[in-house]
């Protein structure tokens, strides 16, 4: 895709838009780009108590990579949240991980985007 | 907790071959009412007529080539496409629903076999100039046939010599088609995904160019409205039982569990890209598409509207946008909008402009589902006026020119809604 920088930033975006919705106070983002393709980690905090919308968080996070809605959708991700676009963030993702530590509040997320 | 690796589509209550099957019967239906309604021979004249029609908004299908070619149009239509799914083995989603629903409506008034390749053919050549797969532009293919008008009103409008019509129309249509990809994805900044036929606006912008070097050069199409009517005792209870059928065969398949997924469903707010196949599965969207095409029905026929080509396109396009954005919810307070219009403008809800503008304007259903019902009823009430100005930009060569005043109202409103709205949610 032409727009991979773009796509990969729009997902740290979205996702940052996400946690700091769900009352985050350190998110924090690193992505590696290899030959193979992106791998995007994510380690935020939340408050309070929301282990059903961050289940929901994770079922949306697993859909499966959906290339031919790319080019058709990509540009959704990371625009005006309203908590929904992690569906987009699944779609455009080959592969995902999520790490919720209910107790300390803390999530890890890592996902990979491979090139076309 | 941890949680890793994707969802596989096997888990969905209903498999890849029973969604596939569901769009080609669909076809197969429209196909056999169509064979039904007339005679084969009528059927192949009609069909030859709206292949030769020039055929910019309104051109009602079932008055150009009569109901049976009408229907026997749009389930070919249907077939040929659900069969590029399949052969390019698209995952049917809910946005594949609506796609096909959306040319399946249109075939009523506008799409036919022979137009919608040369708009196909250019977003072809467009993946191929980016040396990507075809199967990533696929949606805005099917979407971008909303300019086919433009092929048939070159090769079939003018008095222009038979090669020069032919090359003409299929230049339109192949270099439309080629613009619109890129357009698409940009565009969709402009309204937020709040604007549901996003490529409607987007052809609204390109048909608009078009149009002006046409005008410019002395080529001027009148406006006009070609409306049958006196269908509504057949087509009114074939629709509701259409779609009625979809809630109970939803109900069946979801053996139990499609009412809880549906009250979530209804809880979505229908923003780009909500497909509800992939969130909710397929039996709670089919049961909305059932329910939500009830109540569009039941709208039309109440208003005192009529059942025929245009707003059999209409009521196919929210069923079908019902499987990606669309609920009851959403859509009653644009409904409520465009009535409340009738009470303060200078036009009636049985004008055909308003009955197309109440049906398609449904495509700010997601500012109703996001900002509430007074957010959705303004809209309507905006987009109803809107829509009656902006046909006259593209001369109605863009069959989605609701979704082109759609893209327009929502650019303006979207932007002025989250600004007052809580600052929590911001």
């Amino acid at each position: 895709m032409r727009h991979e920088r773009l796509v990969v930033s729009r997902i740290v975006s979205e996702l940052m838009n996400f946690f700091f919705s769900m009352g985050a106070r350190e998110f924090q983002s690193r992505v590696v780009r290899s030959d193979e393709g992106h791998e995007i980690v994510i380690e935020s905090d939340y408050a309070g108590s929301q282990g059903s919308k961050l289940r929901e968080m994770t079922r949306l996070l697993r859909m499966p990579r959906a290339r031919e809605m790319e080019e058709y959708s990509w540009s959704l991700s990371g625009d005006i949240s309203t908590g929904q676009e992690i569906y987009l963030v699944g779609i455009l993702t080959d592969t995902v991980s999520v790490e919720h530590d209910e107790q300390a509040g803390k999530v890890r997320i890592v996902l990979f985007r491979k090139w076309n | 907790m941890k949680s890793s690796g994707k969802i596989g589509f096997e888990k969905a209550l209903v498999g890849e071959g029973g969604k596939g099957a569901f769009l080609f019967s669909f076809g197969i239906a429209l196909i056999l009412f169509g064979l039904s309604r007339d005679s084969f021979q009528d059927i192949l004249s009609g069909l030859w007529r709206i292949f030769i029609e020039p055929d910019y908004l309104i051109s009602d299908y079932m008055d150009v080539g009569g109901m049976g070619a009408a229907f026997v149009n749009s389930g070919l239509l249907t077939i040929l496409f659900t069969s590029i799914l399949v052969f390019l083995r698209v995952h049917i989603r809910g946005i594949s629903i609506a796609a096909v629903f959306t040319v399946a409506g249109f075939s009523f008034f506008g799409k036919n076999l022979l137009n919608v390749w040369f708009i196909m053919g250019g977003v072809w050549l467009y993946a191929r100039s980016q040396k990507e797969p075809f199967v990533k532009f696929i949606y805005i293919a099917f979407f971008s046939t909303a300019l086919a008008p433009l092929v048939s009103q070159l090769m079939f409008g003018f008095h222009f010599p038979p090669y020069l019509r032919i090359f003409l129309g299929a230049a339109a249509g192949l270099s439309a088609g080629f613009l619109l990809p890129p357009l698409a994805a940009a565009f969709l900044s402009v309204h937020h995904g709040y604007n549901l036929y996003n490529v409607g606006f987007t052809a609204g912008m390109v048909g608009t160019l078009y149009v002006s070097v046409f005008r410019s050069h002395g080529f001027i199409t009148a406006s006009r409205i070609i409306w049958s009517t006196g269908h509504n005792g057949l087509l009114f209870p074939v629709c509701s039982a259409f779609f009625l059928f979809l809630a109970v065969a939803g109900l069946l398949l979801g053996g139990g569990r499609s009412p809880g997924a549906l009250r979530s469903l209804w809880k979505h707010s229908g923003r780009l890209l909500a497909d509800f196949v992939d969130l909710f599965d397929f039996p709670a969207t089919l049961m909305n598409m059932g329910i939500t095409g009830l109540a569009a029905t039941a709208y039309l026929y109440f208003s005192g509207g009529d059942f025929n080509g245009p707003t059999l396109g209409g009521l196919l396009t929210i069923a079908g946008f019902s499987a990606m954005g669309k609920t009851p919810l959403n859509i009653t307070p644009i409904l409520l909008g465009v009535m409340l219009g009738s009470v303060t403008k200078d036009w009636g809800l049985t004008d055909p402009p308003i009955q197309l503008a109440a049906l398609f304007g449904t495509t700010l259903a997601p500012i109703a589902g996001e900002f509430g019902w007074f957010a959705g009823v303004l809209a309507g009430y905006i987009h109803s006026s809107v829509v009656l100005n902006v046909g006259v930009l593209h001369a109605g060569f863009n069959l989605y020119n609701n979704g082109f005043a759609g893209g327009l109202v929502a650019a303006i409103l979207v932007p002025l809604f989250e600004a007052f709205r809580g600052r929590e949610k911001r």
